[in-house]
């Protein structure tokens, strides 16, 4: 763990600093309840004879973000980023391929599956389709006590009482209590599966695109109980999307994906009010803004995402970006901190690159030929 | 956990008659369609010879076991020719049901036009003697007729470009045969030719190879571009895109749009475009349908829909989205409540139990539709009888 | 002035109002049909189910209620009411002169048992048997011990192969390897022949024709779990991938609650549905092995047994009555689990919601 400059938020790179020189992971700062450092999960696609995997899907690679108490941390990007798989990971669902995971402090990156029970109370997940994430067979009141009673959580007689309260928080009727998911429309879906994730009293929840499948005067509903429970329970969200206004809203902080890596961490209004990599500017003005007047100088991305089995060499990025230098092809970017709390990870925010031409390949490169000469045959076939 | 009668499920009895009811329907309604018919029992004149197609008190129900859900309850609006016309509305709302019926595609027997009118003007069958086109009603038109029109003067762009393309074909096959159901004896080189033109034109950069390729070999957003390729195919007068970016990443959307757009400019077909997201109405539309429950709430050019609003619902819509360009941390706005499901619902106001500003009136049945200017329509009791109070006041 | 003031007094107005408490009228305009009423519906839309129910539900009253009722014979009851069978034999000859001359001898033979005895003969329904037993009255006897095999079988298969595939599909890894490797033994094992071999070594036990009966239940249960084992495994390693299951383990529930209260009960429509279908095969079975002498044995009824009397060719020819109706009761019992097995699977097909 040389590479400190490779940290990702690199505010807390002297205390990262200190944790890994110390017992790993004690020095824990005083309100911070989840780092990730370096984070990589990758998923075997091919293996050889004996079942060696051969090839990796890089899903996550290099992640690093902190996450104070309270408050939330917007993971934005387009399908295939490896953002679900980012969730996943911190919830220990799957097992990491390297960097570590610390929830209050503690590394809960290797723990084994009898010792992780102890947090999975505190971490919870909330999943993006309310129709398959409830189980068709249970009413509604016992999907949401089935864990409290299990853990504990409150004296069994009062589990009744405890469900109808979290119920009435999450604005479902205690009428419910009795009824079954298929009952429900998509919303009233959604409150059950918070109310579920919430009746556990974790401390930290991962919303995986909560809002996506539901209806616009739905999410709108869904986006202020969260908000709302995020004051009264005191929850720190990680909140995965890849609605950009929406995570605009709800956010403290934005970390931008593409292919599993990060391209931009900072505060959601640094980065909303100057986005630095190219691959966010060009995400951000490709939202449609509900106004005929408004006719945004839109940057329109040439080309589709590459697939995250075989991604470009150097920057990820690199294929579909309009400022792409010849060193982009070459280097992977490395992570700098561009304004203060604002990470980026691009050559042409790095003064490192950009102040020594000498050095690197900085002359705008060239499309692969490829395209025009099957282009050209095309016109030679006709 | 006793067992308790729970009252929200339907009766025995009930259950039986409904059955006994949709039946008798679903009978009389087919047996309707298969009646031969004349010419003229299923065309009649336009409105306005400038409209291709207009829509006139279209129903649509289906027939399930739990009633009769009307999905379209009553449905009006034209789409002018060369216009994008943009169906906006939550899900449930009738806003894929109505380009359905405009495709003759409602899933029969238990889905069935029962009544209104769509007429599309063709061109083709001449003019009534005071000048007015004569048009397909397509709600009457038998099947063998709509053949000519389906997939030809009307063609769908569907949402799921992963399941709307056949996986065992190659891309190549699949446009061709598109050439050779529209022009009838073409050469197979010819056909060839013409898909890799269209390929290009929906700006796939290499047409050759796309040919060759087989749907799964493409990614979601290319897939699209190949659907709206055959869309094109037919120089179609009318192409429906229902939901057409609602599968694809932010960044692909984009591309489609833009795509769209320079397509319908280049081509003049007007486009009918259902979405349930107000930014790509906003970015895409000249006229604007917003439906609710199975109809039509308000209507108008998208200026007069987005800056001024008439209709709670349309306002509520509008403001309940986190806007991308606005700094905000408000509890957002949002409607209480839900989308009703269009099972008997009663003849009133199907907003009014959302709605934050309901008047006396609202209590009393469907208010009938304001045209509050010459473009703008709204079906609110608040525009009805004070002559646009707060239309003019907003002005 | 400008739309915003009209947006920003709706929302004041709207914003008060707390979204829980506005629950839409409209939720009651409108009512859904219970689940169960819904599958039962759906099932009973099919004309062939309800004609696979009558078949099973005459076949229960049959077999179980028939004995009862009709008790004028027991099952191993023979008919030794004396009979006298006759038997005319005639030779033809010719004189000299060309005349025909025909002589015909008339044996009378008295018999201890009536057996053959054609249908309606001394209240015989379907008549007697070689051994003068009653065919109809072993036909009701012989459906008894089909179903109860039947059912004891499939609960059987179905138990092992709920443990069996459950295990393979949650666990995966070795378990899964080894469970199904095991399945594929049993599924490429040459059946009938090992039957034969085994019906051979029981033979030479000689066990008591009761006894057989549990020893066949277990030799079919033997090579039909693996079967459910395969669909168990199957239907877990995909509800492994819905999201409900995702959510238990993000709760942290323990093993065996997510196995047997959120994978099992999934499962089991299909489960019922294959069981149903189970049910047919297993009839089909057992009266194979009882036609090779495997399973159940004189004088105990069964209609395999009953079928094989038509090994001889006198029985085949003349005497149709007794076996014919067991075939019958076959195609009824078989056809009406099929019917029931096929309608059920459209009835609780999730996706058959139009």
């Amino acid at each position: 763990m040389a590479e400190n400059k490779k940290a990702g938020t690199a505010s807390e790179n002297k205390s990262t600093a200190a944790n890994e020189s110390g017992a790993g992971g004690t020095g824990k700062q005083k309100n911070e309840i989840l780092r990730v450092e370096h984070l990589k999960k990758y998923f075997p696609i091919e293996t050889d004879f004996f079942g060696r995997p051969t090839r990796w899907l890089r899903a996550v690679d290099d992640i690093s973000f902190s996450l104070d108490k309270g408050t939330t941390i917007g993971v934005v990007g387009e399908s295939g980023c490896g953002k679900t798989t980012l969730g996943r990971t911190i919830l220990r669902l799957y097992d990491t391929n390297g960097g570590k995971i610390y929830f209050e402090g503690e590394d809960i990156t290797n723990l084994r599956r009898r010792d992780m029970l102890k947090y999975r109370t505190d971490i919870q997940l909330i999943f993006q389709d309310p129709y398959s994430s409830l189980p068709p067979r249970m009413t509604v009141g016992n999907i949401i006590s089935e864990a409290v009673r299990v853990h504990h959580i409150v004296p069994a007689e009062e589990v009744h009482s405890y469900v109808l309260d979290i119920m009435k928080k999450c604005g479902l009727r205690p009428q419910f209590y009795d009824r079954y998911p298929h009952e429900f429309s998509g919303g009233q879906r959604q409150r059950i599966c918070i109310a579920r994730a919430l009746a556990v009293k974790p401390k930290l929840v991962i919303c995986d695109e909560p809002v996506s499948a539901l209806d616009v005067s739905i999410q709108a509903q869904i986006i202020n109980l969260l908000k709302e429970l995020q004051k009264t329970m005191e929850l720190t969200y990680v909140f995965i999307s890849h609605d950009l206004s929406v995570v605009k809203y709800i956010t403290d902080r934005i970390l931008v994906m593409y292919l599993g890596n990060m391209m931009e961490q900072g505060d959601t209004a640094a980065i909303f009010r100057n986005p630095l990599h190219p691959y966010t500017r060009a995400l951000f003005s490709a939202v449609p803004v509900p106004d005929p007047d408004v006719k945004m100088n839109r940057i329109i991305l040439e080309g589709d995402i590459p697939s995250p089995a075989n991604p470009p060499s150097g920057c990820k990025f690199h294929t579909r970006c309009s400022e792409c230098r010849g060193v982009c092809t070459q280097l992977q970017p490395e992570y700098t901190e561009a304004e203060p709390g604002h990470f980026v990870a691009c050559h042409l925010c790095d003064r490192n690159i950009m102040d020594h031409p000498e050095k690197y390949d900085l002359s705008p490169y060239v499309p692969p030929v490829q395209v025009e000469k099957s282009e050209e045959d095309a016109e030679n076939s006709n | 956990m006793t067992v308790k009668k729970n009252d929200n499920y339907i009766s025995i009895k009930e259950s039986r008659r409904i059955i006994r009811e949709n039946i008798r329907k679903m009978k009389f309604y087919e047996a309707e369609k298969r009646r031969p018919k004349t010419l003229s029992e299923y065309t009649s004149p336009m409105r306005d010879n400038d409209n291709l197609i207009e829509i006139d008190g279209l129903k649509t129900c289906f027939f399930t076991d739990n009633g009769t859900v009307m999905s379209v309850n009553g449905v009006s609006f034209d789409i002018p020719k060369g216009k994008i016309v943009g169906v906006v509305g939550e899900s449930g709302c009738g806003k894929s049901v109505t380009s359905l019926s405009v495709m003759q595609l409602v899933q029969a027997p238990q889905g069935q036009v029962v009544e209104g009118q769509i007429r599309f003007n063709s061109g083709e069958l001449g003019k009534t003697p005071d000048g007015h086109d004569i048009a397909y009603d397509i709600a009457k038109t038998p099947t063998s007729e709509m053949y000519k029109i389906r997939g030809k003067d009307i063609t769908m762009i569907f949402q799921e470009p992963m399941t709307s393309l056949n996986p065992v074909f190659t891309i190549g096959y699949q446009l061709d045969e598109v050439s050779f159901l529209h022009s009838p004896g073409i050469s197979k080189e010819d056909a060839k030719k013409v898909s890799i033109d269209m390929l290009r034109k929906v700006g796939i950069s290499m047409p050759e190879h796309t040919y060759e390729s087989y749907p799964h070999e493409l990614s979601g957003g290319m897939r699209q571009r190949v659907m709206i390729a055959m869309a094109l195919a037919g120089d179609p007068k009318l192409i429906i895109a229902d939901e057409p970016t609602t599968a694809l990443d932010v960044t692909i959307q984009a591309q489609i749009l833009e795509l769209l757009r320079d397509l319908q400019k280049k081509e003049g077909c007007s486009i009918m475009l259902i979405t349930h997201d107000l930014g790509v109405i906003a970015e895409m539309a000249d006229e604007v349908v917003v439906m609710y429950a199975g109809r039509v709430i308000e209507k108008g050019t998208a200026r007069d829909i987005f800056h001024n609003p008439l209709h709670p619902y349309t306002i509520g819509l509008q403001k309940s989205k986190p806007m991308i360009n606005t700094d905000t941390t408000e509890p957002l706005y949002s409607i209480p409540g839900q989308v009703p499901n269009p099972i008997n619902l009663p003849d009133t106001c199907y907003f009014r139990s959302r709605c934050g500003q309901c008047i006396g009136a609202c209590s009393g049945k469907y208010p009938d539709g304001v045209q509050v200017t010459d473009t703008h329509w709204v079906s609110c009791y608040l525009y009805s009888d004070g002559k646009e109070k707060r239309a003019n006041g907003g002005k | 002035m400008s739309e915003n003031e009209n947006l920003n007094d709706i929302a004041e107005l709207s914003v008060s109002d707390e979204a829980a408490e506005e629950e839409t009228v409209f939720e009651d305009t409108y009512k859904e049909m219970s689940p169960i009423r819904l599958v039962l519906r759906r099932f009973f839309r099919s004309k062939l189910s309800i004609v696979g129910l009558v078949m099973i539900v005459f076949l229960f009253l049959f077999s179980f209620l028939g004995p009862v009722i009709y008790n004028t014979w027991g099952e191993e009851t023979v008919d030794r009411t004396t009979v006298i069978n006759t038997i005319y034999t005639t030779y033809t000859t010719k004189d000299a002169d060309g005349n025909k001359i025909s002589v015909i001898e008339v044996l009378e033979h008295e018999s201890g048992t009536n057996s053959y005895a054609a249908p309606g003969n001394n209240g015989h329904l379907l008549g007697t048997d070689d051994k003068g037993m009653d065919v109809f009255v072993r036909l009701m006897y012989g459906g008894r011990i089909s179903l109860t095999i039947g059912f004891i079988v499939v609960i059987l298969e179905t138990l092992i192969g709920i443990i069996l595939g459950g295990l393979a599909g949650y666990f995966g890894g070795w378990v899964d390897q080894l469970i199904m490797r095991i399945v594929d033994i049993f599924n490429c094992v040459p059946v009938l022949p090992i039957l034969l071999i085994a019906s051979a070594v029981i033979d030479s036990w000689e066990v008591e024709p009761d006894k057989r009966i549990y020893i066949l239940m277990v030799i079919i249960t033997i090579f039909s779990w693996s079967g459910v084992a395969r669909l168990v495994r199957g239907q877990i390693l995909s509800l492994r991938e819905q999201e409900y299951i995702t959510a238990t383990e993000v709760m942290g529930l323990p093993t065996w609650r997510k196995i047997f209260l959120h994978l099992i009960p999934n499962v089991m429509p299909q489960l019922i549905v294959s069981m149903t279908l189970g049910l047919g095969s297993v009839i089909l079975y057992e009266s194979t092995l009882s036609y090779l002498g495997l399973g159940v044995q004189l004088p105990k009824a069964a209609w395999g047994t009953m079928i094989a009397t038509a090994n001889d060719p006198q029985v085949l020819s003349y005497h149709v009555n007794m076996w014919l109706p067991a075939g019958f009761m076959i195609v009824i019992a078989v056809l009406g689990f099929n019917f029931i097995g096929d309608g059920l699977r459209d009835a609780m097909d999730p996706k058959a919601r139009k």
